[in-house]
């Protein structure tokens, strides 16, 4: 007895079209994909390559569509969007939140993001070890890069630990191991700068490589005439080397240094100058009360307090959005769809004693699709009044 | 892109063919493994299954020969999805999946090679739309309820034309000296 299905093992087809559905998503499969292959080091050469590649072939072939093919933002960042939308999923549904959250990027977000940036395909190699970066992407607060990290021959780039950019510098008194690390030129500021490590999916968690998503942002902090992150004015991100921190969730940030990966000096221009897209909304002289825990007439255990805060300002893009008031607010972005905006940040008071807050988005909006807006609790904005 | 250009960045680690060939074949592939694993994972677990098959492609590549990716792929696709089956104990849900042949001449006689042609022949000889409806069911296990749906032609006609498909397999490899 033999099985047919044996026998067609060996059996070369493909010519009928197989186009039943299935319930698998492209998109989880795409990003799985290519979240477990790791890119080789000479990227900028080989993408060089690419694009050469399909010129001529677009010349050769009736298969212009796929010829002009070049590999833009939206596929070096749309993956891991993705997988920051699934953690979100997964978290809500551990946590039994009701609140929607989206599939995956859709397209017009994609759209968004490959308007907002650049290939920048540059790679740097400093005392063995080389650093690309191959794609930015920003608003006015908020960028996003997007780096493929090769260590010296030999040295292992494990998953788990806090990965960081920054070298530990003494002697600082908020943050000792961030050390300014963005220079802008023509005395330009960015105010308040801070940025986070985010490793990527991994393959193979005992090679050499990583890739990781480093976010910029800025709390402009008064100074909101300077510069920008999507503006024309140059700026370079100095990294000092790959490093591991002691992770410790009960603590703000952390300074103790728990391994030195490499060290050296890789310097990135990373100037995007794009259009700015953002909707300010009309929410001047809204006020409402926040509770805040302080301590009351001196006794030792804090106590919740009703703080008014009266509302400067609310600028939103599609990374970021940028608050100013006179004290803290909860901010609450829903989208026509019925999904929220999922966002942090950070926030810095300016010398007038104004609080500027910007919130991160967790992935691309786009600001056409804002319903309306819930600031504090209490006042309900939309768009268009 | 032509293939051959895609297979040549593929050789040479360029993600952006890898991405290439998703993008193209997520869909074909998907539904091979779908139709194989017909409920026994999760569509999730199905998942990791297709992403297997593109990354044998990414670590494989020099193996494709251009204008052979699509066969690879469903190639590898269907080994992977029965790997995946007779790991969970599960068997193929095949309308009549077995040929009586004499296990005495295939020994000796028989070689890989012959086989693979006595089977490429019989499968060939049948003409369309025989041979589209046995390769459906056989080599993409699509159910026969499906095939008929799909190509307009009534279940009974679907099965009597597989029966016929595995007598011509039957009588080629039994006449090629096989059995």
């Amino acid at each position: 007895m033999r099985k047919i299905s044996d026998l067609l093992d060996d059996y070369q087809e493909d010519t009928i079209q197989m186009t039943g559905k299935t319930p698998l998503s492209p998109d989880r499969i795409k990003q799985l994909t290519m979240g477990k292959i790791q890119a080789p080091k000479r990227r900028h050469l080989a993408l060089s390559k690419i694009a050469a590649i399909a010129a001529a072939v677009s010349l050769l072939t009736v298969t212009a569509a796929a010829a002009e093919y070049v590999w833009g933002v939206k596929d070096w960042f749309g993956p891991a969007f993705n997988s920051r939308v699934n953690q979100i999923r997964e978290s809500y549904e551990r946590n039994d939140v009701d609140i929607q959250v989206p599939e995956n990027l859709d397209q017009g977000q994609l759209d968004i993001l490959e308007s907002m940036g650049q290939v920048k395909n540059e790679t740097i190699t400093s005392n063995g070890a080389s650093i690309t970066l191959q794609a930015v992407c920003s608003d006015e607060y908020v960028m996003h890069l997007y780096f493929q990290v090769e260590a010296p021959e030999g040295v292992v780039l494990p998953d788990g630990p806090s990965y960081s950019f920054q070298e530990p510098v003494r002697g600082g008194f908020y943050s000792p191991r961030r050390s300014r690390q963005i220079t802008v030129a023509d005395h330009k500021s960015l105010g308040m700068t801070d940025m986070r490590l985010q490793v990527q999916p991994d393959a193979d968690p005992t090679d050499n490589k990583k890739t990781f998503i480093l976010t910029l942002y800025r709390v402009p902090n008064g100074n909101a005439g300077s510069a920008k992150f999507n503006d024309s004015v140059k700026k370079t991100l100095n990294i000092n080397g790959l490093f591991a921190y002691e992770r410790d969730d009960y603590k703000f940030q952390t300074d103790t240094l728990e391994q030195t990966f490499f060290q050296g000096d890789f310097d990135f221009d990373i100037t995007n100058a794009v259009e700015s897209k953002r909707v300010d909304m009309d929410v001047k002289g809204l006020t409402f009360e926040y509770p805040v825990r302080k301590r009351v007439d001196g006794k030792k255990q804090l106590e919740t307090e009703l703080m008014a805060v009266t509302v400067e300002s609310l600028r939103i893009g599609p990374l970021s959005a940028e608050w100013v008031g006179d004290g803290m607010a909860y901010l609450e972005i829903y989208m026509k769809d019925g999904t929220k905006a999922h966002s942090d940040g950070g926030r810095a008071m300016d010398k007038d004693g104004k609080w500027h807050e910007t919130r991160i988005f967790y992935i691309p909006i786009d600001i056409g699709q804002i319903d309306y807006v819930v600031i504090g609790g209490v006042h309900k904005i939309y768009p268009n009044q | 892109m032509k293939e051959e250009r895609i297979l040549g960045l593929l050789r040479r680690k360029e993600p952006q063919a890898l991405e290439m060939v998703i993008d193209q074949y997520t869909a074909y592939v998907s539904c091979v493994v779908w139709n194989i694993l017909q409920g026994s994972m999760t569509p999730a677990d199905a998942e990791e299954v297709v992403c297997d098959v593109f990354l044998a492609l990414w670590n494989q590549a020099e193996q494709v020969q251009s204008g052979r990716l699509k066969a690879w792929l469903a190639a590898v696709a269907r080994n992977q999805a029965r790997h995946k089956l007779r790991q969970l104990g599960k068997d193929l849900k095949l309308e009549e999946d077995f040929l009586e042949l004499s296990e005495d001449g295939l020994e000796g006689n028989l070689i890989a090679q012959e086989e693979r042609q006595a089977v490429r022949q019989a499968v060939e000889d049948l003409g369309e739309p025989d041979r589209e409806i046995f390769l459906r069911h056989y080599y993409y296990i699509q159910p026969i309820e499906e095939i008929s749906r799909e190509m307009g032609i009534n279940l009974s006609t679907v099965k009597s034309k597989l029966r016929r498909g595995r007598q011509k397999l039957k009588t080629m490899l039994q006449e090629g000296g096989t059995v």
